[in-house]
């Protein structure tokens, strides 16, 4: 077994928050609300970038992985064009936006990256997150958790790899939410974070 | 430390047949022509479907899935990671009135509940792409020493929605798949459920690794670009240089502009072009599952020593191949890729040990 891999987080976006017009601040972004994606795809755009902002980054690097972790995907513009499809055939705009993997693309141009991405669903958050570091570039990783069915969250977490710090101790996803979480490893299945002040030092 | 990643086994269920013994006897035979499917009043394309009993949408989803497991003889390993690929999931149940799942998940511990599945169960969609993204994620878990093994399933199973969003797009072909063909006019979709088990015990096809690409450029195909960088990429991750590669199997399902954008792509890195060779015309383009599908198919024939060339596939002069019919020489390193819909460009290194 390959010693675990620590990672410092660079940037999170935890939201939107509740009441927070997420659709008029990305409408507001230049290229923010790109034509021919559909709603949850759009929602998943708001949080990356609002990520990358965290981390200071203008463009994500190609070294960087991109996952993006979701249980219900576009459902909603699933069961549209499914209905629009007993009528005759789906609307192109309808198909694409029903499609989870057409929000890789989208996220490319918006990020201004062409890498290793994927979307790649398991129950638990943690799970994708241990599946994120593990398949992460040296750029390291830009990891996602999208769901627009209520309670619409856009969750995402800028990781770079770093020597692992000290201070280690047993953490949960919602942890990581937490600005004073600096660091995160997994020791097996079970995530790991750190607290540490000292600066991250390159791995 | 990495550990090597073997090929353990495999199993296919597609148009070409029942398992893999049958599906490289159809080989044999010329191609068969697509049924043509109603999706949308009088709107008819063409499809191939799977050789699987008919019967309700989930009983015929649940053999195809047993039956590929079953052949690959991974069902022995029930504890391992299993990665299901798919883009269209249980569409084909929502169509005949089944009601939506909770959530996307439910369908997959559905398929995992099928075979009594008890280790952690992840799906993969990035569209076309799904099936060779996760071997690539199965390769990372075997080689770090993560698990011992892990397995793929393929899966993309009969429905209309899939067909009358890709007709409304105009990217179906209204006859018949004619890959790199001076007439191609577009893809031909086909059903599958395909299975690679991959692991670190002995085998005779080493996954050396690979490299996926998603560019934003154009969401429903290729660009050049990206293909010259998951190559290059590739090649570097596995220590080969463009010369060691053998064989090329293509994306090459029959779309104008993105098979010539997957040859100069190639061509870009490799001058001369080894041998290519593409499966599409048999298998139809399985989508979320054509990585594990075409895979299975593939190494399943070079072992048997049969190439699975069809007459009548000609491809385009200018392309300027080598010529298809004949297999190279030996085939020690194969590149698999596939591309398109979703922006993904993936492909996968492979060893032959025993060429």
């Amino acid at each position: 077994m390959s010693p675990p891999r620590a990672f410092f987080i660079a940037g999170r976006h935890f939201g939107p928050a509740p009441g927070f017009d997420w659709r008029a601040a990305q409408a507001a972004r230049p290229g923010g609300r790109p034509r021919r994606i559909g709603e949850w795809a759009a929602l998943a755009l708001h949080g990356a970038q609002s990520c990358l902002d965290d981390s200071g980054e203008v463009c994500l690097p190609e070294a960087a992985t991109l996952t993006l972790s979701t249980v219900h995907g576009p459902d909603i513009a699933l069961r549209a064009a499914l209905r629009e499809a007993r009528e005759g055939l789906p609307l192109p705009f309808g198909f694409l936006a029903s499609q989870p993997g057409q929000v890789l693309p989208a996220l490319a141009r918006a990020l201004g990256w062409q890498g290793d991405g994927r979307c790649l669903a398991t129950r638990r958050p943690e799970a994708a997150l241990r599946r994120a570091c593990a398949d992460a570039g040296p750029g390291g990783v830009l990891a996602g958790w999208v769901e627009e069915d209520p309670p619409e969250h856009s969750h995402w977490l800028r990781l770079r790899p770093a020597q692992p710090p000290g201070g280690f101790e047993p953490g949960d996803f919602s942890m990581l939410a937490d600005p004073t979480c600096r660091f995160l490893a997994f020791d097996g299945a079970h995530l790991l974070v750190s607290r540490s002040p000292e600066p991250p030092r390159d791995a | 430390m990495s550990r090597r990643c073997s090929l353990l086994g495999r199993g296919l269920v597609s148009t070409l047949g029942p398992d893999l013994a049958s599906a490289l006897a159809a080989l044999n035979r010329p191609p068969t022509q697509p049924i043509r499917q109603e999706v949308a009043p009088g709107v008819l394309v063409p499809a191939f479907p799977a050789a699987a009993p008919s019967g309700p949408w989930s009983e015929r989803a649940r053999a195809m899935v047993l039956a590929a497991l079953q052949e690959s003889g991974a069902l022995g390993r029930r504890d391992a990671p299993l990665f299901v690929a798919s883009s269209s999931v249980n569409v084909g149940d929502l169509e005949a009135g089944a009601p939506f799942l909770p959530d996307c998940m439910d369908f997959v511990e559905q398929v995992a509940g099928w075979l009594d599945w008890r280790g952690p169960v992840h799906w993969v969609n990035t569209a076309c792409t799904s099936a060779l993204v996760a071997c690539l994620s199965a390769h990372r878990l075997v080689s770090n020493g993560e698990a011992d093994d892990a397995v793929v399933l393929g899966l993309e199973l009969g429905n209309r929605f899939t067909l009358a969003g890709f007709e409304g797009m105009q990217l179906l072909d209204p006859e018949a798949p004619r890959p790199l063909a001076v007439a191609r006019r577009g893809l031909v979709i086909g059903e599958a459920a395909a299975v690679l088990w991959l692991g670190a015990a002995p085998g005779r096809w080493s996954l050396l690794g690979g490299a996926n690409r998603v560019d934003g450029s154009n969401p429903a195909g290729a660009s050049r670009s990206a293909i010259t960088a998951m190559v290059r990429q590739a090649l570097s991750v596995a220590g080969l240089a463009a010369h060691d590669i053998d064989l090329i199997k293509l994306q090459a399902a029959g779309s104008p502009q993105n098979d010539s954008e997957e040859l100069a792509g190639l061509g870009a890195v490799f001058d001369p072009l080894p041998t290519v060779l593409t499966l599409k015309h048999r298998l139809g383009h399985t989508l979320g599952a054509s990585g594990c599908a075409e895979l299975a198919l593939l190494t399943a024939s070079l072992e048997a020593g049969q190439w699975p060339w069809a007459a009548g596939l000609e491809p385009d002069p200018a392309f300027g191949l080598p010529p298809l019919h004949q297999p190279p020489a030996r085939a020690r390193h194969l590149l698999a890729s596939i591309l398109g819909f979703g922006g993904g460009h993936a492909c996968t290194l492979w060893q032959d040990t025993a060429a």
